[in-house]
């Protein structure tokens, strides 16, 4: 296996795990388990009730952790180029942070900024690890430019990533306090403005690559969805433990999707000019 | 095996920075300790029986807790999560949340003296009030407590609980009770009501603990009454709190060696 799949199969399982983590904050599962890293005192405790929930996040977890140690090691002795070393190293380190507070989320009993803190830092180990793939890719090598557009495109990429990390932030915060709620549907509109630019400028790129075209579509598409999935959680107040988990998947998804597309808009700048 | 050593190879990190990090929030609550197994338990006070107290005065209010309207139909609890739970029970098990008695009274209660003790403090008792776990749920569903009593929570049951009370003005604490028999115990420091307690694993399971800083509560049972005895005499504001109703207020005025009657009605 080449380290770019091992890459895309590390952020294929660790969508899988914020999926898991969504599942555990949507059934209120969190605390299930009370001690940590032991679960009841062992590795395998009887799954049943909301330890379903909690020690499956857990043993995923432990999955990404190793696949992550194991793609950062791989890229600091293979890769020459220094920032993709400390990118693969970055997102290690992140792992382990978020690990941590993980751990003290439940020692702690839930303490809201920990809980916060966990939520957030999880996608921004997902979106770095997007990246990782993506600059271990050959098409990262063989990249051509992407005209005129790259610069704008970059730009508005790092508006929307912004943009999106502050809606990440409010999100969390009312799946952990209740708090915010029109502010996060609120800034949901700036969001969909930034996400409807930037595909905008994808589409309106003459020379970007065929492949990239479909991503924008699919970019589209994952933005309607997520305007209507949140508001059906707003209006039926997160009744559906698997829908508000959808809204938090695809919210990371598009976070990783705007991170993936400015830094590939930045190579394109680069190899163009 | 090897999975398992892999899996506790990557928390090796946390387990460092947690002990860094020093005791548990949990460890650092006012816990009397833990014990398994060993003495006979306590049985949980009778729900609708007054807290023992000491002998403050002579005088007593009494009364019940009436509901009007039509009785809700009670919601069923599926234990599908849980296989143990499950087999634990041969009748459906309903909510305890609304309980209306067959004499057209409410159950689950808290009734408490709000007002009228102030400038008293009042020992707390050293016997511990008891809530157990079993059948995967919480006996009684309502209990009372004075600031600084013990609590003693027990697992009977063949399953394994986590015990998360969410005090506002004491530590909060989530308890693990993997194994039959087993107890701990717990204080809260400050008044609050109510504080609320879940099991994450079982998620139907709640129970609500009233913290007040004297002995004069109680919590009506199947009869819907309930006795506040020992009191002194004195002008008292009553509060009764029910999960889902709210809370109702009344004045009464109880003359020494006297017994007062307050009646609390409330509406579905």
């Amino acid at each position: 296996m080449s380290r770019y799949r091992f890459a895309q199969l590390t952020v294929v399982i660790t969508l899988i795990l914020l999926a898991a983590g969504g599942l555990v904050t949507s059934t209120d599962s969190g605390l299930s388990v009370p001690d940590w890293p032991l679960s009841y005192g062992t590795m395998f405790p009887p799954m049943v009730g909301g330890i379903r929930y909690e020690h499956t996040h857990r043993l995923i977890a432990g999955l990404v952790g190793l696949m992550v140690a194991t793609l950062a090691i791989w890229t600091w002795r293979t890769d020459p180029r220094r920032w993709v070393r400390w990118l693969a190293g970055g997102a290690l380190a992140a792992v382990i942070t978020q690990a941590i507070l993980g751990g003290l989320t439940v020692l702690w009993v839930l303490p809201a900024p920990v809980s916060i803190a966990h939520a957030c830092v999880g996608q921004l180990v997902f979106s770095s690890l997007a990246c990782v793939a993506l600059v271990t890719s050959p098409a990262w090598a063989q990249a051509r430019g992407w005209g005129a557009a790259a610069p704008r495109i970059r730009r508005r990429g790092l508006q929307a990533m912004a943009v999106l990390l502050v809606q990440l932030l409010l999100g969390a915060i009312i799946r952990h306090t209740g708090r915010f709620v029109m502010w996060h549907a609120a800034w949901a509109v700036v969001v969909v403005v930034c996400l409807v630019r930037l595909a905008q400028s994808l589409r309106q790129a003459p020379e970007l690559p065929a492949a990239w075209r479909t991503r924008t579509l699919l970019l589209a598409w994952l933005v309607v969805a997520q305007a209507a999935i949140g508001i059906t959680v707003w209006r039926t107040g997160a009744q559906w433990a698997w829908m508000s988990t959808g809204h938090v998947v695809l919210g990371a998804v598009l976070l990783a999707s705007t991170c993936v597309i400015s830094t590939a808009a930045h190579r394109a700048a680069q190899v163009g000019s | 095996m090897r999975y398992e050593r892999q899996h506790a190879w990557i928390f090796v990190a946390g387990v460092l920075v947690a002990i860094g990090c020093g005791s548990r929030p949990q460890d650092a609550a006012a816990t009397s300790g833990d014990a398994q197994g060993g003495e006979p338990i306590q049985l949980a006070q009778a729900a609708d029986e007054v807290a023992s107290a000491p002998a403050a005065g002579s005088s007593t209010i009494q009364g019940t807790v009436k509901f009007a309207g039509a009785a809700p139909s009670a919601e069923r609890i599926k234990m599908d999560a849980d296989p143990q739970c499950k087999l634990q029970h041969q009748e459906p098990v309903e909510k305890q949340d609304v309980v209306v008695n067959p004499n057209g009274t409410l159950q689950h209660v808290f009734v408490y003296v709000k007002s009228g003790l102030e400038g008293t403090t009042f020992t707390p008792p050293a016997q511990a009030a008891t809530l157990d776990q079993h059948g995967c749920m919480y006996s009684p569903h309502v209990i009372g407590i004075q600031v600084n009593q013990p609590l003693e929570i027990t697992n009977s049951d063949a399953t394994l609980h986590n015990v998360n009370c969410k005090p506002a003005n004491s530590k909060p604490f989530n308890l693990a009770q993997p194994v039959k028999g087993m107890k701990s115990k717990k204080q809260f420091t400050a008044p609050e009501i109510m504080v609320k307690c879940v099991c994450n694993v079982h998620p139907w399971m709640a129970a609500y603990v009233g913290v007040v800083a004297h002995p004069y509560y109680g919590v009506t049972g199947a009869d819907g009454a309930f006795s506040l005895t020992g009191l002194p005499a004195g002008d008292y504001t009553l509060e009764a709190w029910h999960e889902k109703f709210g809370v109702k207020t009344k004045t009464v005025h109880v003359g020494d060696g006297e017994t007062a009657s307050v009646d609390f009605e409330f509406a579905g």
